[in-house]
C-alpha cells in the first residue's frame, strides 16, 4: 500500500502530499478529535463534465507552475 | 448497515448498532459534481468537568425515517444539490464514536455547503431522538441533539 508523505504537521495541523492518490478516509482519521463534536469535510473532485465535452482527467501542472511563477515574482 | 430509505439520489440508512460514515460516502451519487460537503457529528468525551462515558440515543425509528428523507428531499430541491445521504445513531455511542452523517453532493461548493448547514440545523430541529448522557458523575435526559 501506498504511503502518502507527511510533509506538515504540528499538534492540530496535518498537512500531506498527495501527488498520486488523495486519501481522504485516512487524513480524516488521523485528524485530532479530543473533545470534539463535529467535524465538516469538503472534499472537491473533478466533475466529469465540463460543458459538453468530457472530462478525461484533471492536471494540476500549470497550476504549480503558476505558483512558483506568483512566487517568484513576490520573492 | 441496513439500508431503508433510497430514491436515486437519497440514501438514509438506519444505523442501530455502527455508523460507517465512509461506506455511506461512497454510495453517495456523485456523477457530474465537484464538489462534497461532509458533516460529521461525534461524541464529545467531556461535558463540563465530567467525564462523559457514552450518549445513549432513543428513536421513533419509523418516524426518523421519513423526517430524514423528507429533509433530504427538500434539501435537493431547495438547495439544488444533486445527492444527499444521511444516517444517525441510535443506541450506546461512545466518545468520539460517530453520531450522525450527513454528506452532500453537488456541482458546485456553495450549495453543497449551505445545504449541509441547513440540513444539520433541521435534523437537530425535526428528528424524533432522544439523547441520554451518561458521565462519571451521573446520567441525564439532555433536552434536544445538542
Amino acid at each position: 500500500m501506498m504511503r502518502m508523505p507527511r510533509i506538515g504537521m504540528g499538534g492540530n495541523i496535518i498537512i500531506e502530499e498527495a501527488p498520486d492518490f488523495l486519501d481522504t478516509n485516512a487524513l480524516l482519521e488521523k485528524l485530532p478529535k479530543q473533545g470534539c463534536g463535529a467535524i465538516v469535510s469538503f472534499l472537491g473532485i473533478t466533475r466529469g463534465q465540463d460543458g459538453d465535452a468530457n472530462d478525461a482527467y484533471a492536471s494540476h501542472r500549470y497550476g504549480r507552475q503558476y505558483y512558483h511563477r506568483r512566487s517568484a515574482r513576490f520573492s | 448497515m441496513p439500508r431503508i430509505g433510497m430514491g436515486d439520489n437519497i440514501i438514509i440508512e438506519e444505523a442501530p448498532d455502527f455508523l460507517d460514515t465512509n461506506a455511506l460516502l461512497e454510495k453517495l451519487p456523485k456523477q457530474g459534481c465537484g464538489a462534497i460537503v461532509s458533516f460529521l457529528g461525534i461524541t464529545r468525551g467531556q461535558d463540563g468537568d465530567a467525564e462523559v462515558l457514552r450518549l445513549e440515543f432513543d428513536a421513533w425509528q419509523n418516524k426518523l425515517t421519513s423526517v430524514l428523507e423528507a429533509l433530504a428531499k427538500r434539501a435537493i430541491d431547495d438547495f439544488s444539490v444533486t445527492a444527499v445521504a444521511m444516517s444517525h445513531r441510535t443506541g450506546s455511542v461512545g466518545p468520539e464514536e460517530p453520531i450522525v452523517a450527513i454528506h452532500v453532493a453537488s456541482p458546485h461548493r456553495k450549495e453543497a455547503f449551505h445545504a449541509c448547514h441547513w440540513l444539520i440545523d433541521e435534523l437537530k430541529k425535526q428528528a424524533p431522538l432522544w439523547k441520554k448522557e451518561v458521565t462519571s458523575k451521573g446520567e441525564s435526559w439532555k433536552a434536544g441533539l445538542g
